[in-house]
């Protein structure tokens, strides 16, 4: 994602996901991603989900 | 966003009119239309609807309605023997600099081969074009239309938009119908993206349970324990759901005990008396009880005295005669017996303490004798003369009747004054100035009392399965915890630190942030739109300083709090609930970012005349800021309201009748 921020993504919904990420950007895009793909209409398929989930955690690894 | 115009064929009383409800820039949105009852006020508000969304809400029992087509249309297309008959409404609406063209029709055939012509419903259709001023407008059909509608009005809030002012005074009792009806918040869920963050929280939880099938599969304990999560989780949103419909069903009863106490305090006048009647009413019981019992006390007086009487001579006479012996000392002494032979036993004079001498033995020896023979007739003597006295005594017999006679005149007096109250009552209850009989308001009035005896019992009820719902509930999360405690220690001692387990990590996190997302939002939305609907109703109503503060629920439904603490949305006025759900509509405009149109059916029918002036001049404020389009009867476009208008420019349209036959402009101008 770039700069963290997705054009899909309502202020409010962007701003307090920045505050509950903020340690956590890894997690910020995958939320951003998924939420971008849902607008599209391309993440309601179980493997857009898993293979989203597997390339963010395996980024972020087991803290 | 606004409506330009809308133009209706055949549609019910409509057979081909079209209004314009034009806008002068940088000026007041406000349109009026004045039709009597009956003319066609309803019928457009029903057209836009049906144009919008493919139904007539405002149309009351469609089955005893007529037929969507103009019946008159219908006979003169009979008439000249045409097949068919198309109804049409078409709406333009504009918004952000763009005009769009809603059109719904309906084709109806003319079946002959009936014994009488009817009308054969065929298919409709919903056309909209969008952005009708550029060259080659888009046309959407279907779905795609729906959509496009949605985004302007949206359907599920659509009620915030298209008012019914008969039906301002229940507005607020369907905020929250039931938990799946919850269309404001819905709304509110859809426009501010949570709707799409839910999704996201479901397809979430959906893929961490297969990762976790998955875990379990490698490890057979780690499937044991999650099945027994997963047990725990079913079984906590059953409670959840349960929990859910006892909230719900102790809200309606609130609701149902605010009714009716309102109902109770509409007639306290008459309450009021009827509680006197029954406190009169018991006082007359008393009161008959206490006679009953003073008229016995009165016949045993009469009694006893009348025996007193009686014998009085022949009892004087003996008394005489007892007197005379016992003056002659013919009566035996009275002497003590026990004292007689203790003193004899104890060779001691029991008196002065002597010891007896054999003389005093042979004395006292005597006296007992003389005693054994006399004291029979001695007692007899004695209780006959107290029996004697107290029969001649007749001096109190004047007073001690006077007494119980008195007695008897304040009890009846007592009577007489409750019975003439309680008449005085029933006569003023005959006379109050309803239909009903006074009867008739008891028994309302009981029942009533009784209704909330019985909804204060369900809320009891509710509270304490509430309680054991709640501590299941409370039980259960603490199980799920340690189990998830358990699962990750499990996990962690099998070393599972693979990509499954990483995965169910990542998910659970994501998860968290999510819900932490959607709560501060739902929380912040609704906070807002309390604030905001408070300062509006501030705003508006003119009693500045009844009301302190406003709380919506979970579910949007609204409780008003009086500056003293009360709930008092049950006692407000109907101007009050109409500026109310004004407020209430503005704010969710707000909120939900549709600044759309309003309106309002017949807005003023609940109304009283002297705050019509203030509800008037309120919408003119309005109006320069949205459209208003207000639909009045003649005589709620009284002179207050016309008055507020006349300092702003608007649309007037005046509608009639042609015939009773069709719904026609009388006269149109822009004031």
């Amino acid at each position: 994602m770039n700069d963290n921020h997705s054009k899909l993504v309502n202020s409010n919904i962007q701003e307090k996901l920045n505050d509950f990420t903020a340690n956590n950007k890894n997690m910020r895009d995958f939320i951003l991603e998924i939420f971008d793909q849902e607008i599209k209409g391309s993440a309601r398929y179980k493997n857009t989900y898993k293979s989203l989930i597997e390339k963010y955690s395996e980024q972020e690894g087991v803290k | 966003m606004r409506i330009d115009s809308v133009k209706i064929e055949n549609y019910r009383s409509y057979k081909d009119i079209e209004f314009n409800f034009l806008k002068k820039e940088s000026s007041h949105d406000l349109h009026v239309i004045v039709a009597q009852n009956g003319v066609g006020k309803t019928n457009l508000l029903n057209a836009i609807e049906w144009c919008l969304y493919g139904d007539e809400p405002h149309l009351g029992n469609e089955k005893e309605s007529l037929p969507l087509a103009n019946i008159y249309v219908f006979d003169e297309l009979k008439n000249c023997g045409k097949e068919s008959l198309n109804v049409k409404v078409e709406v333009i609406i504009s918004a952000k600099g763009e005009s769009h063209k809603i059109r719904r029709t309906r084709k109806f055939n003319i079946d002959y081969d009936l014994e009488k012509p009817e009308l054969v419903q065929l298919e409709e259709n919903l056309l909209v074009w969008k952005n009708i001023d550029l060259p080659n407008p888009e046309l959407l059909k279907d779905t795609f239309a729906d959509d496009l509608i949605n985004v302007f009005f949206r359907k599920d809030i659509r009620r915030y938009f298209f008012f019914d002012g008969e039906q301002l005074t229940s507005y607020f009792e369907k905020a929250r119908d039931s938990k799946n009806d919850n269309k404001i918040k819905k709304s509110i869920m859809s426009l501010s993206q949570v709707e799409i963050l839910e999704n996201i929280q479901k397809r979430l939880k959906s893929t961490l349970t297969d990762y976790k099938k998955e875990a379990g599969d490698q490890v057979p304990c780690i499937k044991k324990i999650n099945t027994n999560i997963l047990e725990r989780e079913k079984k906590v949103e059953r409670l959840e759901n349960d929990i859910n419909e006892i909230e719900i069903s102790n809200e309606k009863a609130d609701k149902e005990i605010e009714k009716k106490n309102v109902f109770l305090n509409d007639q306290k006048g008459v309450s009021a008396k009827i509680d006197k009647l029954n406190e009169l009413d018991s006082k007359l019981n008393l009161e008959q009880t206490q006679r009953d019992e003073i008229l016995k006390e009165l016949h045993r007086f009469i009694y006893d005295s009348t025996l007193k009487i009686a014998f009085y001579k022949a009892s004087r006479k003996s008394l005489k005669f007892i007197d005379k012996q016992d003056a002659a000392g013919k009566l035996p002494p009275a002497i003590d017996k026990g004292i007689l032979i203790e003193s004899l036993n104890s060779k001691n004079c029991l008196v002065c303490g002597n010891s007896l001498t054999s003389e005093s033995k042979l004395n006292i020896e005597k006296l007992i004798e003389t005693y054994n023979i006399s004291s029979a007739a001695s007692n007899m003597l004695s209780k006959l003369k107290g029996s004697l006295e107290d029969t001649i005594n007749l001096q109190n017999f004047r007073s001690d009747k006077g007494k119980i006679l008195d007695k008897l005149k304040q009890n009846e007096d007592k009577i007489k004054k409750y019975e003439d109250e309680l008449n005085t009552i029933d006569a003023t209850l005959n006379d109050y100035p309803t239909e009903e009989s006074k009867n008739d308001i008891e028994i309302k009035l009981r029942d009533a009392r009784n209704y909330i005896k019985a909804q204060e019992g369900l809320i009891k009820q509710n509270l304490l399965k509430l309680g054991e719902y709640n501590s299941n509930k409370v039980n259960l999360t603490k199980e799920i915890d340690c189990l998830k405690l358990e699962l990750k220690d499990v996990m962690e001692k099998q070393n599972i630190l693979n990509a499954v387990y990483r995965n169910i990590k990542f998910v659970e996190k994501s998860l968290k942030i999510i819900s932490k997302i959607i709560n501060e939002i739902m929380t912040e939305s609704r906070n807002k739109m309390e604030k905001s609907t408070l300062d509006y109703f501030l705003k508006l109503i003119w009693k500045e300083h009844s009301y302190e503060s406003l709380k919506l629920d979970d579910s949007y439904s609204m409780e008003l709090f009086h500056n003293k603490g009360y709930t008092c949305l049950g006692s407000c006025s109907a101007a009050e609930k109409a500026l109310l759900a004004l407020s209430y509509t503005l704010s969710l405009h707000d909120l939900t970012g549709q600044n759309s149109l309003l309106f309002i059916d017949t807005p003023l029918s609940r109304v009283s005349d002297e705050n019509r002036n203030f509800f008037a001049s309120v919408i003119a404020d309005i109006s320069k800021t949205r459209q208003i389009i207000l639909a009045f009867t003649p005589s709620e476009y009284s002179n207050e309201v016309k008055m507020k208008f006349n300092n702003i420019p608007f649309n007037k349209i005046e509608l009639a009748t042609n015939n009773e036959k069709e719904t026609i402009k009388k006269e149109v101008k822009y004031v």
